[in-house]
């Protein structure tokens, strides 16, 4: 039939809110009428299904997988997620390769295998230096015998020492 | 005076008693649609009640009970599916299997409705925005009128029939008996 009522009509006319010619137009046109019953009959359904359902109850464990999985699927992660990845793993690479070319602290000064107390000691007090030294405080004779490997026989608070020599 | 005033604030306790009792279902099921989640459904449900109950201690008043706690509801839904939180852990849950869904002491009408005519409109509700919905549910589920619909939810009466029309073609597509089966 030429004119029938549009979607949008049919819905109005379903709210009761159509105008007279057009619940007129309903009444005679076959066509009309079947759509109008196919929307009638898909809202009675609906709303049906929707009062006497009870959603089963969400597990919460799959929600949070699934978002997860989700969050991955979206195109902006998608891109940065595979960057970040190869920046940290530049960043890592970096930090390993100077940390294992990089000299320890001090190595530099590090004595050779041989060096020893007495290589302090002699270059400290060569034996010149040394005479100087003892010169200017020649009253102590103590420090004379030591030098020279003794030991005085009259400590310095007037006891004798029994292992002088 | 005392006594009175214990006399009003248990036939107040008494008025919200009933109260709860009349409309604690309704409103559980209209925010277990809305949200798909049973425990927040409860948590929003029991926020409501003591919306309700703190409006009762502020004393009597004409208030038609049954559209102000839909509201209520439907805003409080509207807030928790805004919030940052469920939008991080709920983005997906318009994805949540609703196949097999359970249906408590049905109807002759719901005996009559398929298997696959009820998996068709929940994943149909599931596609529709949220304002879809509410208004579908508002206005068929629930029963109120275009114009106190556009009420609740604040928006106006022309786009309530908007939001009802596409609601209502897409049941409509879903529910189309496929050529196979003519």
């Amino acid at each position: 039939m030429i004119g029938c009522l549009r979607d949008r009509t049919l819905v109005r006319l379903l709210y009761e809110e159509g105008s007279t010619r057009q619940q007129r137009h309903l009444r005679r046109c076959a066509r009309c009428s079947e759509q109008y019953a196919a929307l009638s009959r898909a809202r009675d359904v609906a709303a049906t299904v929707l009062r006497e359902a009870v959603l089963r109850p969400v597990d919460r464990m799959a929600l949070a997988g699934r978002n997860v999985g989700g969050l991955f699927q979206r195109p902006a992660v998608r891109v940065i997620a595979p960057l970040g990845v190869a920046a940290a793993f530049a960043v890592a690479l970096i930090v390993v390769l100077r940390a294992a070319t990089m000299p320890v602290a001090g190595s530099g000064a590090r004595p050779p295998a041989g060096f020893s107390l007495d290589d302090v000691v002699a270059s400290a007090f060569t034996l010149d230096d040394a005479g100087d030294w003892v010169d200017a405080d020649a009253d102590d004779l103590r420090w004379q015998a030591a030098l020279g490997g003794q030991r005085p026989c009259e400590t310095q608070d007037g006891f004798s020492d029994p292992y002088c020599n | 005076m005392q006594r009175m005033v214990g006399a009003c604030a248990s036939q107040g306790a008494d008025e919200y008693d009933d109260l709860y009792r009349q409309h604690h279902a309704r409103i559980g099921r209209l925010c277990r649609l809305l949200l798909r989640d049973d425990h927040e459904a409860e948590d929003v449900t029991q926020e409501v009640f003591v919306v309700l109950y703190r409006a009762y201690l502020r004393g009597p008043r004409l208030v038609r009970w049954a559209p102000w706690l839909t509201r209520v509801a439907v805003n409080a839904c509207h807030g928790r599916r805004r919030s940052r939180w469920w939008r991080l852990w709920h983005a997906d849950s318009g994805a949540v299997d609703v196949a097999g869904v359970p249906v408590q002491d049905p109807t002759p009408e719901a005996q009559a409705i398929t298997a696959e005519q009820r998996r068709g409109v929940l994943a149909v509700f599931n596609t529709l925005s949220l304002r879809q919905q509410e208004v579908f549910l508002l206005r068929y589920v629930e029963g109120y009128s275009t114009d106190e619909v556009a009420t609740m939810l604040g928006i106006r009466p022309g786009s309530v029939k908007r939001h009802l029309f596409r609601a209502t073609h897409a049941f409509q597509k879903a529910l189309r008996p496929s050529r196979g089966a003519q």
